[in-house]
Parts: C-alpha cells; sequence; structure tokens
C-alpha cells in the first residue's frame, strides 16, 4: 500500500467503466437521440436516452457559445462548452425547463432527485478545430493528431451520489446502474463521447455541403477525456473499506490467475494477442511529463523483451504459465507489472465479471467492539509500524497540508510555513494521528475497554474506528504520511481513476493529470461482447 | 416558510463541515453528521437543534459530559448520544439523565440497532416509554421531543414492551428543510473553508 504502487495502477477489465459496457451489451440498452435542439452555431440542448426492458435513462447537454478565453479545465471555472446531467427516465417539460435554468449554473444551481450525476465539459479546441476544418472539408482528420489528444470534449467535473442535491446513490435498487458506484459517471462519461461525434459531424454538415462524417475507425477509438486535481484524493483516505474491496478483489483476481495451472490454447493465444496489443497501447501513449515517460518507454521495452523472449513459449505451456512470466520477468517495472495484471483479469473474464457488482462497501458508524487497550496497541504494532516509524520532527513530515479552498469547496494542497489556513486543515495526517494515539495508550490501563476510552478521549474514536476496519480490511490504509514533501498526490489520483477505467495518464504536475476514459469503447451500434477483450488496450489503427 | 429539499449527502457533508466550522474534533463531528442523516432520512426534525447548539458552542469549548450523572450535567445528545449508547451497550447497562435534543438520542439508538442488532428503550421523567427500537422496528411517542430527563434502557423486559405497538421503520432518500435554516448552517460550514494562495491556485488542475 505504497503510493509508489498505487500510482502504477492501470484499468482492467474490473474497472467501473469497462463492466458498464459488458453491463450494456448483455441487457441490450438501447442509445437514441431523442431531441436534437442545437443551431448551426453549436448552441443549445439535446436529449440522448438509453433503455433497456427496465430502465430510462437522459443525459441532458446543454450547449453553450463561450470565448476562448473563458475556457478552464479549473475547477473554479464558471463558463464550460457544455453542461449536462444524467436523468432517470425522460423529463417532461416542466422538468426539462427546471434543468435548463440550473444544470448550467452546475453547483449553484438547484437540483431535482432525479438528477443522477452533474458535469461540465471543454472542448479539446485544437482536436476540435482540426475536425471540424477536415470534415467541412470532406477530409477525415490526421493521424498523428487523432492519436496524440484522443478525444474531442474533457469533462473538467463529473458529479455524483447527491452531491449539490442531486439523487443520492440507492445501493438497494435493482438497477445495477444506480446501485453500482460511480457506474452513473461513467454512463455520463461514455454518452457525452457518443454525443462528441454526433455534435463535430453535425457542426460539419452545417459549414459546407463537401462534409464527410468522421469514420467508424476513429468514432470507436475517441474517448471522453478529463482533467482531475486533488478533489479525489481525500475520497481515497475517507473510503478506508471502499478502498480494501477494490484493491482486494484485484489481488483475489490476480492470484486466481497466478494459480491456474496450464492455460488452455485459446487463453494461450488470447495473452499473446493482449501482449501484443499492450505494446501498441504503450508505443501511443506520450507524455510531456519526463519521469512517466521514462516509466513508460521503460515499459515499452520490457513488454517488447517478453514479446521476443525465446523461452515464452516455453513458459506459456508449461504448468503455472503466469506465476512463471512474473518470476522470469521479475525485474520488471510497476507499470509493466501492472499492464501484465490486466492482461491476467482479462484472462478469465467470467470469473473478473463475477465481481462485478460487488465493489461497494459500506463503512459502519458505530463503535461496537469490547476490545481493550491491549488488543488496540497490538492491533498498532502490528498493522501500523509504518507509521509509527516515521520522525514527525523533521519539518518536512508536516510540510504540506489539505484543506477545502473557499472558492469551490474543494480539496487543495497548501504549503504549512507559507500558506494560511493550517488550523482548518483536513484530517487526513493518519500516520501522525496513530502517532499520537499510541502515545496516548502507553498511558492507559491495558485492560481498560475502548468505549470507555472513547468517552474519555473522543478525539480518538475516528482512528480507532479505522484500526478496527484495518484488522480485517489489510488494504485500507495508505501506508505513507499524506503531509510528507514527498509525497506525491497524483499516485492517489491515478490508483482511484484505474478504477474507473482511465487509461493514458498524461500527468501535469504532481498534483493533477489528464486522462482518457472509453478510448477504444465503440459506440453503441459496434458494441460486441464477444471482443470485449479488445477493449483493454485501446490504440488507433493505421488509416489514411 | 420556505422549505428546501436537500439530498442526504449534502445533510452528511455540510453538517459535518458546520460542526468542524466550531472546532470539534472529526471524531465528534463525524458522529453528529451521521445522526444528522440518520434524522434527516426518519423526516425527524434535526437542524433547528443542531444550529442552536452550534450558536452556544462556536465559542465556548466543550466539555466531556457524557456519563456523569454527578456532575448533573446535561447530555449533548448531538455530540455524545452516539458515544453514550456504545459505551452503555458495550457495558449493557442502563442510564439516566438530562438530555439536550434527545432526537438526537433516538437517532443514536437507530443507527446502533440497525448496524448492531441491539435493542433500546427510552423513557421520559414518568418512566413512561417514548421511543424503542425492538427487532428493527421502531415505536416513537412524537417526532419532535424536548430538553428533560430521560432513561434508556438496554436490557429489554419483553413484559414492559408487550404493550408497546411497534411500527416499520421508514426510511426517505431526500430530506425538506427550512431554508432560512439551512442558509444559518452554511455560515458555520463556510468557517472551514481556506482561501487559496496564490501559487496553490495556479499549482491547482487546469493549469
Amino acid at each position: 500500500m505504497k503510493l509508489k504502487n498505487l500510482g502504477s495502477y492501470h484499468p482492467s477489465r474490473l474497472s467501473f467503466s469497462r463492466q458498464l459496457i459488458i453491463t450494456l451489451i448483455r441487457e441490450n440498452w438501447v442509445f437514441k437521440f431523442q431531441d436534437w435542439k442545437i443551431n448551426k452555431h453549436g448552441k443549445g440542448y439535446c436529449i440522448i436516452s438509453t433503455k433497456n426492458k427496465k430502465d430510462v435513462f437522459s443525459l441532458i447537454i446543454f450547449s453553450h457559445l463561450i470565448k476562448d478565453e473563458e475556457r478552464s479545465d479549473r475547477v473554479i471555472a464558471d463558463k464550460w462548452d457544455f453542461t449536462f446531467s444524467l436523468f432517470t427516465g425522460t423529463p417532461n417539460e416542466k422538468e426539462l425547463n427546471h434543468l435548463k435554468k440550473n444544470v448550467p449554473l452546475q453547483e449553484n444551481g438547484n437540483h431535482l432527485k432525479k438528477q443522477l450525476t452533474l458535469s461540465r465539459a471543454n472542448k479539446s479546441k485544437r482536436l476540435f478545430n482540426h475536425f471540424l476544418e477536415n470534415l467541412s472539408n470532406g477530409l477525415q482528420p490526421e493521424f498523428e493528431q487523432v492519436k496524440k489528444i484522443g478525444y474531442l470534449l474533457r469533462t473538467t467535473a463529473v458529479y455524483g451520489n447527491g452531491k449539490f442535491g442531486i439523487a443520492d446513490y440507492n445501493f438497494k435498487s435493482d438497477s445495477k446502474i444506480l446501485k453500482n458506484g460511480f457506474w452513473a459517471e461513467m454512463l455520463t462519461v461514455y454518452m457525452l463521447k457518443i454525443f462528441s461525434i454526433e455534435y463535430v459531424n453535425f457542426l460539419a454538415k452545417n459549414k459546407s455541403k463537401n462534409y464527410t462524417k468522421l469514420n467508424d475507425n476513429i468514432s470507436d477509438y475517441l474517448g471522453t477525456g478529463n482533467a482531475t486535481g486533488l478533489g479525489m484524493a481525500p475520497f481515497i483516505v475517507n473510503h478506508p473499506k471502499l478502498i480494501h474491496k477494490w484493491i482486494n478483489t484485484k489481488q483475489t483476481l490476480i492470484k486466481i490467475a497466478l494459480d491456474q495451472k496450464t492455460l488452455s490454447k485459446n487463453k494461450l493465444k488470447l495473452f499473446l494477442l493482449l501482449l501484443e496489443n499492450s505494446k501498441k497501447h504503450i508505443n501511443q501513449w506520450e507524455v510531456e511529463d519526463k519521469k512517466q515517460q521514462i516509466l513508460i518507454n521503460q515499459s515499452r521495452k520490457e513488454i517488447d523483451q517478453i514479446i521476443n523472449s525465446k523461452l515464452l513459449f516455453k513458459i506459456l505451456n508449461s504448468d503455472y504459465p503466469l506465476k512463471k512470466i512474473l518470476s522470469k520477468f521479475n525485474r520488471i517495472n510497476n507499470e509493466t507489472r501492472e499492464i501484465l495484471y490486466s492482461i491476467f483479469l482479462e484472462l478469465f473474464p467470467k470469473i473478473t465479471d463475477t465481481y462485478s457488482g460487488k465493489m461497494n462497501a459500506f463503512d459502519k458508524v458505530t463503535l461496537n467492539s469490547n476490545y481493550s487497550i491491549a488488543k488496540i496497541k497490538s492491533l498498532i504494532k502490528l498493522n501500523y509500524s509504518w507509521a509509527l516509524k516515521i520522525n514527525f520532527n523533521r519539518s518536512s513530515s508536516k510540510y504540506f497540508f489539505w484543506y477545502v479552498s473557499e472558492t469551490k469547496q474543494e480539496p487543495r494542497l497548501g504549503l504549512s510555513k507559507e500558506d494560511h489556513g493550517y488550523e482548518k486543515r483536513l484530517p487526513l495526517d493518519i500516520a501522525k494521528q496513530i502517532y499520537n494515539l499510541n502515545d496516548t495508550l502507553k498511558k492507559m490501563p491495558d485492560k481498560m475497554k475502548i468505549s470507555e476510552f472513547c468517552l474519555k478521549h473522543l478525539k480518538f474514536k475516528s482512528i480507532i474506528k479505522r484500526i478496527l476496519i484495518n484488522e480485517k480490511h489489510q488494504f485500507s490504509e495508505i501506508h505513507e504520511n499524506l503531509e510528507d514533501k514527498n509525497m506525491r498526490p497524483i499516485d492517489i489520483l491515478r490508483f482511484k481513476l484505474s478504477f474507473f477505467g482511465a487509461c493514458k495518464f498524461d500527468p501535469k504536475s504532481n498534483l493533477w493529470t489528464r486522462i482518457t476514459l472509453f478510448q477504444g469503447v465503440p459506440l453503441p451500434k459496434n458494441l460486441k461482447e464477444n471482443k470485449t477483450y479488445m477493449l483493454s488496450f485501446p490504440f488507433l489503427n493505421a488509416y489514411g | 416558510m420556505l422549505m428546501v429539499e436537500k439530498s442526504i449527502n449534502q445533510i452528511k457533508s455540510e453538517t459535518f463541515k458546520a460542526l468542524i466550522g466550531i472546532n470539534l474534533s472529526k471524531s465528534l463531528a463525524d458522529d453528529c453528521s451521521n445522526l444528522c442523516c440518520n434524522l434527516a432520512k426518519t423526516k425527524t426534525p434535526f437542524l433547528e437543534d443542531l444550529i442552536t447548539l452550534l450558536e452556544k458552542y462556536k465559542i465556548k469549548k466543550i466539555n466531556n459530559n457524557i456519563i456523569n450523572n454527578e456532575t448533573s450535567k446535561d447530555l449533548i445528545a448531538p455530540f455524545y448520544g452516539l458515544n453514550l449508547i456504545e459505551y452503555l451497550a458495550s457495558e449493557n447497562i442502563n442510564w439516566s439523565g438530562n438530555v439536550i435534543a434527545p432526537n438526537y438520542l433516538i437517532s443514536a439508538m437507530l443507527i446502533y440497532n440497525y448496524e448492531n442488532k441491539k435493542n433500546f428503550l427510552l423513557l421520559n421523567n414518568k418512566k413512561k416509554p417514548i421511543f424503542c427500537v425492538y427487532n428493527s422496528k421502531i415505536y416513537l411517542n412524537k417526532k419532535k421531543l424536548t430538553a428533560n430527563y430521560y432513561f434508556v434502557e438496554t436490557n429489554l423486559n419483553t413484559l414492559k414492551i408487550k404493550k408497546i405497538k411497534f411500527n416499520k421503520i421508514l426510511y426517505s432518500d431526500r430530506c425538506t428543510v427550512k431554508k432560512s435554516e439551512w442558509n444559518e448552517l452554511l455560515k458555520y460550514t463556510k468557517k472551514t473553508y481556506v482561501k487559496e494562495s496564490k501559487s496553490s491556485k495556479e499549482k491547482g488542475a487546469g493549469y
């Protein structure tokens, strides 16, 4: 549970966006442009609906015309090219009028309980203009441009689960989309991809008679971009049981794969295909961040080494082939190892898919334990030695502090010695809290029950709850001091985003990253269940 | 009177922040905001009491006064109700005392029952049952209780509760609150926000 490891995670078949797509195919979800009230300049609104036998959802998208200088991916922006919301059912006239007034206001709007998400996006200006120009002249966009950016629109926030008054998650719902955490958000992002292609085709058509439609190869390849900042990081710390669930499920599936004694011929073929696909994928993954690019380059070499190894076939045909691959290539970096894990999960789709819909977890509110102080002390010693080893006297150990910004109520990172507001910091200093608790417990009688201790030392209750969670959920803690100078929030972001199914991580600093979702996931008409393994490592086939 | 509809997530996050805003510890703020959510889900009034306490304790240091009957201090149920119930349940003992905002004590008993299947009975100063949660069913005399002397029992005598008429616990996924009270709450919420420094702003997402 080191940040360095978490910061190397790759998307896999287990990721929410992947499981959503598999469900959309299996449950025969149909997508339709229900209403298109966008004018030739690109302003207006549209409704895309999706339904299966039981449920209907609609994405209502408002398209605005903003000046280039008004466009910002920052959460502090207040104007966007598009604002949208996923809605349960189809909005009636009254509801639509309400949405028209409130969705463009985003967090300042008054939102309805039928709204499942609230979101906004901007054009990738450069690529969008290039697409529009080429399509209106009857040309497809240039390969290099498409490959380099890979999306037309970039979301800058996708809110769900009751945020700003929209609907809370309904974990008891019969609908997989409603009951699984982050699925409604993922559906929103996939539907935005569908919209982005329709939108650019529509504008090109209106611009010139010589226009051509974007071809299927490119349409299927394009994803939805996203710029993600620190907002995600506290979530990971504040949901220890959930994080354990995600990691534990992945680890369980990896172990199942490693324990397979042999691989069938079909699985062997699939392994080789996925290895080749991963190579094509990382060869098209280019970033400006030097540190990340070095890791990518290393991975390219390592995947090549595995593919070209004379021993590969021998290993794959021997007993416990996947275990042997890891042990033979034991010097690969974390990036490559995670790529291999994603391949492993893809080899056993039926097993992996059984965990779909089992990725939720609920943190208990109450402290129900008859544990004594002695037991808590022993748990700290056993599971939190990493925290006790930290020297909190070093100034670098409290270099950062986390706070909520006044401007947009979003988490931020401040410098303890320079920025004001330290006294209002968020309690993400888990390691320090453990250290302080351990110190206090030393003065307590071993036999005292924790319920009694908590009455007298109220402030320690939340950290004691974490210790109890961690006893049974070993992956619930990040083993790092999140206020340390060397801490990289980007690693936390990547970890979470990988479970969303994000790829092409493109760090812009230690604090934020660009990513792509649903890249290589075809438009609904081209989705095929027997080819879902092709979604794991998207790449753009040569054309032109 | 203008009412506004809120999601449960909003109740949780805004009450938590407001409590942190008066420098309550994370543990207590977490407990209290969970009690608020539960009250919101059962459509039981909670915001007026909370705002009164926020106002009272915004400058005054909160003392730990949970089970010390001898000092005859009041139990501030929004802050300490859950701690008390956890303690009583773990020791399997009864308790009595003055309770401020007793709805929150009910909320604590409901949550504890939901998660741990432990039954509770609340009696008024005349030892008349006014609330009981028993095998996931509920009896509630009236929705708004006032500060008074109460008895909490954790060992439920079946004879005692025989005559009580229980109902199903109904949970709602939305909550309607007075707009004026909500706005008052947000004043405390804002106390937790920090004005971004220029460098922090420039380093964030999107630049």
